[in-house]
């Protein structure tokens, strides 16, 4: 026992990024245990119970660079996470449970095979396909592209403290794992790649969301495909960029998920249209909220414009580039534009706000938790905006780096003239709210896709889709193999001449090979 | 000489044989009695560990005792060396804990049950510890006349026929052995196997060949692998609970034994290796694997399905110590006891959530959670493990045997390993999905229930039942935590497998 705890001692490593990340995933479960206090009601000393197992694992996650206690760590924090789902539906325990697992598996595989390749410590993998299978094994837990597809539905259904722990910070150690493993000098293609799809398609779901909580799970995926890009592009500031993101997104999407669930409690919805007098009724959670999508929007002086510049920076300058990243520019801040939009601006009557401020006529009581909890997050933007270089030695280059505020205020104003016609020709992109968005409808849709390529479609029974998929599909499959297998008595006693023969003769038949 | 291992079979046999004459005194008096064997028992084993601990700690461990004071190449010889050691340790405690059990369970024919657990008891410490390839032959007839007696212990329908079928299989394979045995006896006209292995390399590779196939055959058929896993899953599902656990966590462990010291330490796995065989066991275990996870997928009988999932971890095992590198030989000893550990505990918490059940049919499973909410914590607890969840001491094991398959770039291994879990995902869940289930009797199923039950199967002692159960789970938590401390032993008892030159001067010189 002793020596296993030396080994954990000595796996810890506080260089580089890790340690400012560390501090900052710290944060991030503060505030989320801040929110909590009043958000959960039932079983309390169990949820901060799971959020301390939860804390002490993302701790070692992040630090260590020991494959073992790794792995170990970022299984504890799913555990630990898994069960926090409970506080809104065992379902969503089961499933969650079963990708992550999946997940693990692949992970696990690949980790053994670096293993086995002689990279013993958690540290810079120079072979491509290592990469692509370490990169795969990250994959389904941190929402890559294509396997992403969990991450809208259960993020939307947590409980609003548990959405902003999984959006905020535990998608993020993946990508956190990724800055160890990628060479800085290089970069991986095939990341970047998987990045710009991420951005492009899940930006494009977040612009036709009508429920809140969908949309700032689509606007999660996007904001990692930009992560994902910038660890992809290689380079020192490109890795600089990633960091800063993971950071800014951080807290950006903490913020928003915490305030979210504000709103819920506040209006009984999340569809965004029926948001009315938000601002009078709120007037914090307001300003959080508008500050935070001003931080996914990439507006100056907010944490979410230093990131996108250090990753916009780190490309191959050209036209092409510029092109591209002002349409990814103005994509992000389309969708999270669209939302304020809907909540302070369309159908607002701001006549007697002032009056309406005094009396204050909200539903849900303001608890003092909650607004800390804002109030951190929001300091978080703002200091990361105007202070990118961060207490520590490791950014500090970043003092003489030049952002270009002015482009970019430019580049704001080109977007708020773009947005402002847009949304005023349009409706405010004023689509219906989808139905209900589960992992037991995906399975529906795909299964009603595979029959119907030979029928009409039909309604499948997806309460017991686990029971029908698995034991009659997988169950049928292996039954014909047993039943294959098992003859009746008699034949089963041949095996050992049969066994015997070929033992005699495998000298023989060996040879053939 | 030391004349504690030869007590360490005696014992228990002479336990087996007083039991009947106990019980002519006072039947009362059989459960202190068998408690007594047992302890005895322990006592032996712990002093012996404790006596030898300086010579364990320098890895030059060894005893041995001469039977009627005949010197090795003619009389019989009982050995014990690292290897030994460790496996008479392990089936000590696995046996200990079942014996206790079976007090609680067992609430009938307890004197015949406990006459043949003895005898199982006294055959898998003398397979164990003997050095002498008859005397081994005799020991493993012993373990087949009992088990196939116990198997039957029920007396059904079912139970008869699942005893026979196990019976012809074992018998024949106890027959090819003994065909084995003579043939080394007519060839090179000894028994002891230290003596055979210094000479085995001298016989034509004709009968090499011959040799090593009847006994491949033999072993194979004991441990269900592949061609010959037919008999294992119905007589695991008819066998009481206690018995299930013996010979699953006990027997299948005593098999793989014989199977180390047959083919590394008295063949050889030069042999093997020069006759091209390795590669086809390698691969047929691989499939013997895959075939059990696959038929444990099908399964609608709990017992049965844990049955399956033997015959997959058993052939993992097996291929695992068959790439005969020191990585392999840690992961599988490891899993070998991890195993045992899981799969007895699992049979033992199968018996107790069970008893009221109508059969072991999956249907019958529901609401068994909620009745008894926490044994079945402690049955997932199992299962979590079997699955390989971190905590837990199969998570240690299979990741050591992961990194054997890695290490040797056996893919097909590693995948196995990994397609092992994800199985064993899906067939547990449902099970633990439908033991939290609520139960809605309506009129005919009451009706049914009470018709289709004749004797209401009450435990004897439902507080020692529970109790071994959460043992069981204890002892997995604590040494998935500490299970650095297998290291020394291990270790120990992989030195003992790779140096056969240091066995057979000790056993012929010393």
């Amino acid at each position: 026992m002793a020596v296993i705890w030396q080994q954990f001692l000595v796996s810890f490593q506080f260089e580089s990024f890790f340690p400012l990340l560390a501090e900052v995933g710290v944060i991030l479960t503060l505030m989320t245990a801040l929110a909590a206090w009043n958000y959960i009601r039932e079983n309390k000393f169990w949820y901060y119970a799971l959020t301390l197992v939860y804390l002490l694992s993302t701790l070692v996650v992040v630090l260590t660079n020991d494959w073992f206690f790794f792995l170990f760590a970022w299984e504890m924090v799913t555990l630990a996470t898994t069960f926090m789902l409970a506080w809104s539906d065992w379902k969503l325990v089961r499933q969650y449970f079963v990708i992550q697992f999946s997940g693990s598996s692949i992970l696990l595989f690949g980790a053994l095979a670096a293993n086995a390749f002689g990279y013993t410590e958690i540290g810079v993998i120079d072979s491509v396909p290592l990469q692509f299978l370490l990169i795969m094994g990250i994959g389904m837990k941190s929402g890559l592209f294509l396997f992403h597809f969990w991450l809208p539905p259960i993020h939307s259904e947590a409980p609003a403290p548990v959405s902003a722990i999984l959006s905020g910070w535990v998608v993020k150690l993946g990508y956190i794992f990724l800055l160890k493993i990628i060479p800085m000098e290089t970069g991986n293609t095939f990341l970047f790649l998987l990045g710009l799809a991420m951005i492009i398609y899940a930006g494009w779901q977040a612009l036709r969301s009508a429920d809140l909580k969908i949309m700032l799970a689509y606007s999660t995926v996007s904001q990692l495909g930009f992560i994902a890009l910038a660890i992809g592009t290689g380079g020192q500031y490109a890795f600089y960029g990633a960091v800063l993101h993971i950071i800014a997104h951080g807290f950006a999407k903490t913020t928003l998920f915490i305030s979210s669930g504000i709103w819920q409690r506040e209006y009984g919805t999340r569809i965004i249209y029926d948001f009315k007098d938000a601002v009078s009724r709120r007037p914090i959670t307001s300003a959080a909220t508008i500050l935070s999508f001003a931080s996914l929007a990439a507006v100056v002086f907010t944490a979410g414009y230093n990131s996108k510049y250090l990753i916009k920076s780190a490309q191959t300058p050209g036209l092409l580039t510029t092109a591209v990243f002002f349409l990814l520019g103005l994509l992000s801040f389309l969708y999270a534009g669209r939302v304020l939009y809907w909540l302070f601006i369309k159908d607002q009557d701001y006549s007697t706000f002032f009056a309406d401020l005094k009396q204050g006529f909200n539903h849900y009581q303001i608890y003092t938790h909650d607004i800390l909890a804002l109030l951190t997050g929001m300091l978080g933007i703002i200091v990361v905006g105007f202070w990118p270089e961060m207490p520590g030695e490791i950014l500090s280059t970043l003092v003489e780096k030049d952002f270009h505020l002015l482009s970019g205020l430019r580049d704001i104003l080109i977007y708020l003239g773009i947005s402002a016609y847009l949304f005023y020709n349009n409706r405010g992109f004023k689509v219906e709210a989808r139905g209900n968005l589960s992992l037991e409808n995906y399975l529906q849709l795909f299964l009603n896709f595979l029959y119907g390529l030979s029928r009409k479609s039909v309604k499948f029974d997806t309460e017991k889709i686990f029971e029908t998929f698995f034991y009659n599909a997988i169950f049928n499959a292996s039954k014909k193999l047993h039943d294959f297998v098992y003859q009746d008595f008699t034949m089963q006693l041949l095996w050992i001449p049969i066994f015997m023969i070929v033992l005699l003769l495998w000298q023989q038949i060996y040879s053939y090979f | 000489m030391d004349i504690r291992i030869l007590f360490l079979i005696l014992v228990p046999l002479g336990t087996a044989f007083l039991i009947p004459f106990i019980d002519l005194i006072n039947a009362k008096l059989r459960r202190f009695f068998v408690l007594l064997g047992i302890l005895l028992e322990s006592y032996l084993i712990i002093s012996i560990i404790i006596n030898n601990f300086q010579s364990l700690r320098e890895g030059d461990f060894f005893l041995q005792y001469y039977l009627g004071g005949w010197h090795p190449p003619l009389g019989i010889t009982l050995a014990m060396d690292g290897l030994s050691l460790l496996f008479a340790v392990i089936t000590a405690v696995s046996l200990f804990l079942i014996v206790i059990y079976s007090i609680g369970y067992i609430g009938h024919h307890e004197g015949k049950y406990y006459v043949l657990y003895f005898l199982i008891t006294a055959a898998s410490m003398g397979v164990v510890l003997t050095a002498d390839m008859f005397n081994i032959y005799v020991f493993i007839e012993m373990l087949t006349i009992t088990s196939g007696a116990l198997i039957g212990f029920k007396r059904s329908q079912e139970a008869s026929a699942a005893a026979i079928k196990y019976l012809i299989y074992n018998v024949l394979a106890g027959l090819l052995f003994f065909l084995g045995v003579l043939l080394i006896y007519f060839n090179l006209g000894t028994l002891n196997m230290a003596d055979i292995s210094q000479n085995f390399a001298s016989l034509e590779s004709g009968i090499q060949l011959f040799i090593s196939a009847i006994f491949l055959t033999a072993i194979l058929i004991k441990m269900g692998i592949f061609p010959f896993l037919f008999w294992l899953p119905k007589s695991y599902d008819t066998a009481p609970s206690p018995v299930t656990a013996v010979l699953s966590g006990v027997l299948s462990k005593v098999y793989l034994y014989i199977f180390i010291r047959l083919f590394w330490t008295v063949i050889g796995f030069e042999t093997l290796v020069a006759l091209n065989l390795n590669v086809l066991l390698l691969d047929l275990a691989l499939l013997s694997s895959f075939f059990g996870h696959v038929f444990a997928l099908q399964s609608n009988n709990i017992k049965r399905l844990l049955g399956y999932s033997s015959i997959g971890h058993i052939g993992m095992i097996t291929a695992v110590i068959m790439l005969n590198t020191d990585a392999g030989f840690y992961g599988g000893l490891l899993h070998i006891i991890s195993h045992m550990f899981m799969k007895a505990g699992l049979f033992v918490a199968c018996g107790y959530l069970l008893q009221y059940t109508r059969s072991h049919a999956y249907r019958d499973f529901k609401g068994v959670g909620l009745r008894n909410r926490s044994v079945f914590i402690a049955f997932i607890a199992l299962l979590l493990s079997m699955i390989g969840m971190p905590p837990l001491l199969g998570f240690a094991s299979k990741w050591y045997v992961l990194m054997a398959f890695l290490e040797a770039r056996s893919y097909f291994g590693a995948f196995i390993v990994i397609f092992g879990s994800l199985t064993a995902v899906i067939y547990y869940l449902r099970y633990i999905a439908k033991g939290f289930e609520e139960v809605k009797l309506t009129e005919d199923d009451l009706r049914e229930e009470i018709y289709s039950r004749p004797l209401l199967s009450v435990l004897y002692r439902e507080k020692i039942v529970s109790f071994i159960t959460y043992a069981y789970t204890a002892i997995i938590v604590g040494f998935g935590l500490g299970f650095r401390f297998f290291d020394l032993p291990l270790r120990m008892s992989i030195e003992s497998i790779m140096n056969v030159e240091r066995y057979i001067e000790l056993v012929l010189g010393g």
